[in-house]
């Protein structure tokens, strides 16, 4: 009779029973070791990019696009502001490498309207900034290949091609030379392109005319 | 009947709370790989810590009896071609693989350096900031630059990103120089007046 009574007692009560049974499984979810997970995106995707070089552009691509005025260009230079003020690229943005993940400059990174693209003096620190935002899953990141010194080797003082070497590497030269020109720097071999030509207006000598005779 | 249908639904939403557990544990998957370190930290160990990742060519010579395990990252063409010696071949993209995460973490457990080097440090850096990512601190950077010429392996130190030229002086120098060029003097334009000759006067009628 009390084994039967028990259990219509227990069978009133069963949803309470079945709601604490579900509490406490939930409760036991804290318990569980800490699932980690990696920030942005995971190790070997990050490998995969970072050995491919297409985060590379040349310094003639890049003078190309500043003088045909690329709008969706924008250097970031990632030196020290010193080095910065000393000289930068044309309309660079100063973000040393130490402020790269400050929350202002966030904005210039984490966008996808311009080519964002990272220049230092070599390309290591460079390098490494597109590392930390690639990681971060930012894309429309490049890296100056070389860097200023690069820059500097072959657009500011771009070495003259051998007689022999193809017409490809004098039209470069000439490229190079004028992209120079535009970025403000004046080479010895620029005074001759500026001699102003002397213009000689020649007046045809009237011939002497023999006295004509009246009538 | 209405008891009835009550436990019909009861038994058949427990069914599905079941079968949405057992989904849930069974599509779980593990990251195979997983970052140990965040971007800050990896930041602040870039650009804080006086470059103490980076191994200068005279400091791998200078006591080379207590350094730790060099790791090649070129390619294995590269490396068969000359190396330095002990080193090991490991390129970038083999990094994860199960082997070679093995010998690093024996390596990170006997508390031995790993000094990776490349043709340059940038291509050693990758494999760095790889590596200090998933937790390996005792990874450095050779910075020297290597290349195989003449049958020899050759080892340069690389002056890291250090200016070549000071940009500015060149520029302001070259800017004197255009700012004399940009005056050209423009010749004064003379136009010869062409002198009226007498005329034999001519005869009238």
């Amino acid at each position: 009779m009390s084994k039967k009574y028990k259990l219509k007692r227990l069978l009133v009560r069963r949803y309470q029973i079945l709601a604490a049974i579900l509490f406490i499984l939930a409760a036991g979810l804290v318990l569980l070791p800490k699932y980690k997970k990696n920030e942005g995106i995971a190790p070997d995707l990050l490998m995969k990019k970072m050995i491919s070089s297409e985060r590379y552009i040349s310094t003639d691509l890049l003078a190309d696009r500043l003088v045909n005025q690329d709008p969706s260009v924008l250097l970031i230079d990632t030196r020290t502001e010193k080095e910065f003020q000393n000289y930068a690229l044309p309309n660079a943005i100063n973000i040393p490498l130490k402020k790269l993940l400050d929350e202002d400059v966030n904005g210039y990174i984490n966008q996808d309207i311009y080519d964002v693209i990272f220049y230092s003096n070599d390309n290591f620190y460079a390098d490494q900034a597109w590392i930390i935002g690639s990681r971060l899953g930012y894309t429309n990141l490049y890296v100056l290949e070389g860097g200023l010194n690069k820059w500097f080797h072959t657009i500011i003082n771009p070495e003259l091609p051998d007689e022999t070497m193809p017409e490809e590497a004098f039209e470069l030269y000439s490229f190079r030379k004028a992209a120079g020109m535009y970025f403000g720097v004046g080479t010895s071999e620029q005074k001759t392109i500026n001699k102003p030509i002397k213009k000689t207006i020649t007046v045809k000598k009237k011939k002497k005319r023999v006295a004509e005779g009246g009538c | 009947m209405k008891e009835l249908e009550k436990t019909k639904r009861i038994s058949i939403s427990a069914v599905l709370f079941l079968l949405i557990v057992a989904i849930g544990i069974l599509t779980f998957k593990k990251p195979e790989y997983v970052f140990q370190k965040n971007t800050e930290t990896l930041l602040h160990q870039i650009a804080n810590n006086n470059n103490s990742y980076i191994i200068t060519l005279d400091e791998l010579q200078s006591n080379e009896a207590q350094q730790g395990q060099l790791i090649d990252v070129r390619s294995n063409f590269d490396y068969s071609k000359g190396h330095f010696k002990n080193a090991i071949n490991i390129p970038t993209h083999e990094l994860l693989k199960k082997d070679n995460l093995e010998l690093l973490n024996s390596l990170k457990k006997g508390e031995k350096k790993v000094i990776l080097y490349g043709k340059d440090p940038d291509q050693a850096n990758t494999a760095w900031m790889l590596l200090y990512q998933l937790g390996y601190e005792n990874a450095n950077i050779l910075c020297a630059k290597t290349n195989y010429s003449n049958n020899t392996f050759k080892v340069e130190n690389y002056p890291l990103e250090k200016p070549s030229v000071n940009y500015a002086e060149i520029l302001q120098s070259s800017k004197k120089e255009t700012d004399k060029n940009d005056t050209p003097k423009t010749p004064k334009k003379v136009f010869t007046k062409p002198k009226k000759k007498k005329r034999v006067p001519e005869g009238g009628c």
